[in-house]
């Protein structure tokens, strides 16, 4: 595959991971452990595809709901907590699963030749599935998905827990069963994204699911702006973008990146695109169609 | 409408809460007064369940909502006000009070299929009268982190009313206000009183208080010290003894 189509498909995945944080931020939640439900849904179904011979669609779907079913889980107790202590609880459970991921041994002889997860030394020889077509489509599913739910009463209502939680309870929004909600979809949204990761990388390694992918990818959202998933999209394609054309200049690069990310949360601290942009554009949108 | 029954409220032993019982009635101002720290506040986060009383009963349109959870309360009819306002700072006075619609609005996960009903139409439309009623109509598109604070304390309660209460909880309704912004809330409370709902209002400005009110309840570490008209409460020697101390 190309170098370009590489990438292109990578900031395919990393938007839909992008998606799967925001919606986390929805009810003002802090996950450090999308990186773990991302892997879960990797490993879950290179697994199925590999050893088990499930169709791809199918696996990358269970891949999700077994990330969902881990989301609920860890969920309905840490949920309880906020700010940073729930971060630092995601974090928590985030590096428990990485541990299991880099002890796990699960090999079973196919086609006389061993297959399956080998604990420090990576899953390898995985089919290359995912297509960008797949990827594209995926990310304009879960894109549509949350476009919607943005708009949504239901969406409305995360959002009212992220702005103020006893205000929201005041008005009869049911906090907790919609934080678990949004950490739940949230799940399957990674979960399906590690899907498609592991089976566009064919090979995959405890490590690439670890503490920094999470930051990353809240780093993605928190520059890109928390009050509009548009900014989840916009973080992910200028940050990749940013540091894939100025590789020229080597390792310095990740400074600029750093000092970039400094830069746009000192002057636009709700990340580049806020509430008030979008308006803006929304109202100019409208003017012109009426 | 609203019983309180013999409510104690302990905080790691501290009493906030003594024993206190009073009743509302149907399509009444009752105004709960008493100095900083009587346990007012107190007292209506455990009518709210915001807090869990240590024990006594709370009985509201004859069922006993003692064990209710914070959010079920508002579905019982009952709204409320917060002393230090909370609204939704990063959305639009109309979303802010939109949202109070929660409860019998189709708000589950199917709402993300919303814009395939109709009902939403006639949601919207009360919207707009209650912004009408409370004076915040033209601003119904300014995003609630720009607006002033006497606005912030209005679309609180036009965020409590679109929750088509029956029972209305004000904590400090015109603390922070001007002395016409207060004539104005007390024109906008007398109007929501004649449209058949009831109040529970905290108030520290005497003028809400006395101009407003049926019945007032007076507060004093925790236990209610007289209950009566404002009349009898400004003769009362038991309230200006929780006010300024007794002579010795």
């Amino acid at each position: 595959m190309s170098y370009l189509g590489t990438i292109a498909g990578l900031i395919g995945i990393k938007t839909i991971l992008a998606l799967s944080v925001f919606l986390v931020f929805l009810t003002g939640q802090l996950s450090l452990g999308q990186g773990a439900f991302f892997g879960i849904g990797a490993y879950t179904s290179a697994i199925l595809t590999m050893i088990y011979g499930v169709p791809f669609v199918l696996a990358l779907i269970i891949g999700g709901a077994i990330s969902l079913v881990c989301g609920i889980i860890l969920g309905i107790p840490v949920l309880r907590l906020r700010g940073l202590v729930l971060a630092i609880a995601t974090l928590g459970f985030g590096q428990m699963v990485n541990a299991f991921f880099l002890n796990w041994e699960y090999e079973v002889k196919v086609n006389n030749m061993l297959i399956g997860p080998k604990a420090g030394t990576g899953f390898r020889y995985i089919e290359p599935l995912t297509t960008q077509g797949m990827i594209l489509g995926w990310l304009l599913f879960f894109i549509i998905f949350v476009y919607l739910l943005e708009r949504s009463r239901f969406g409305y209502a995360m959002l009212s827990i992220r702005e103020n939680e006893e205000a929201a309870q005041s008005i009869g929004v049911n906090v907790t069963m919609l934080k678990v909600t949004s950490f739940a979809i949230s799940a399957f949204i990674a979960g399906v994204a590690g899907g498609l990761y592991s089976h566009f990388i064919t090979f995959i390694h405890p490590l690439d699911f670890d503490y920094r992918i999470s930051i990353i990818v809240l780093a993605y959202v928190a520059i890109g702006g928390v009050e509009s998933f548009w900014g989840a999209l916009l973080g992910t394609f200028f940050l990749i973008g940013l540091a894939e054309s100025i590789r020229f200049i080597g390792e310095y690069r990740l400074m600029v990146y750093g000092i970039l990310m400094v830069v746009v949360m000192i002057f636009r601290p709700r990340g580049l695109i806020d509430r008030e942009l979008f308006w803006k554009f929304q109202n100019i949108f409208y003017k012109h169609r009426s | 409408m609203l019983k309180i029954l013999d409510l104690h409220k302990n905080f790691r032993g501290l009493i906030a809460i003594n024993g206190v019982s009073l009743e509302i009635k149907e399509g009444e101002i009752y105004g709960l007064i008493g100095p900083n720290g009587a346990g007012k506040t107190t007292l209506i986060n455990l009518v709210t369940k915001s807090l869990e009383p240590t024990s006594g009963s709370i009985t509201f349109m004859g069922k006993d909502i003692t064990k209710e959870k914070p959010h079920e309360i508002s579905k019982f009819g009952i709204a409320r006000t917060f002393q230090n306002i909370r609204v939704f700072e990063s959305l639009t006075v109309f979303k802010n009070t939109w949202l109070g619609q929660n409860n019998f609005a189709r708000s589950g996960l199917s709402s993300i299929f919303g814009f395939l009903f109709s009902d939403e139409k006639n949601l919207n439309k009360e919207v707009m009268e209650i912004l009408k009623l409370i004076g915040l109509s033209d601003k119904s598109n300014i995003i609630v982190r720009n607006l002033s604070y006497g606005d912030r304390r209005r679309l609180e309660l036009a965020r409590c009313l679109a929750t088509r209460p029956k029972l209305l909880i004000l904590d400090e309704p015109a603390a922070g206000m001007n002395p016409s912004e207060t004539d104005i809330l007390i024109r906008e409370l007398a109007a929501i009183r004649d449209s058949g709902k009831t109040i529970l209002v905290i108030e520290h400005d005497m003028k809400v208080i006395m101009n407003l009110c049926d019945r007032i309840g007076v507060l004093n570490f925790g236990s209610k010290v007289a209950e009566g008209s404002p009349t009898e409460i400004q003769s009362n020697p038991k309230v200006i003894e929780a006010y300024l101390g007794n002579e010795e």
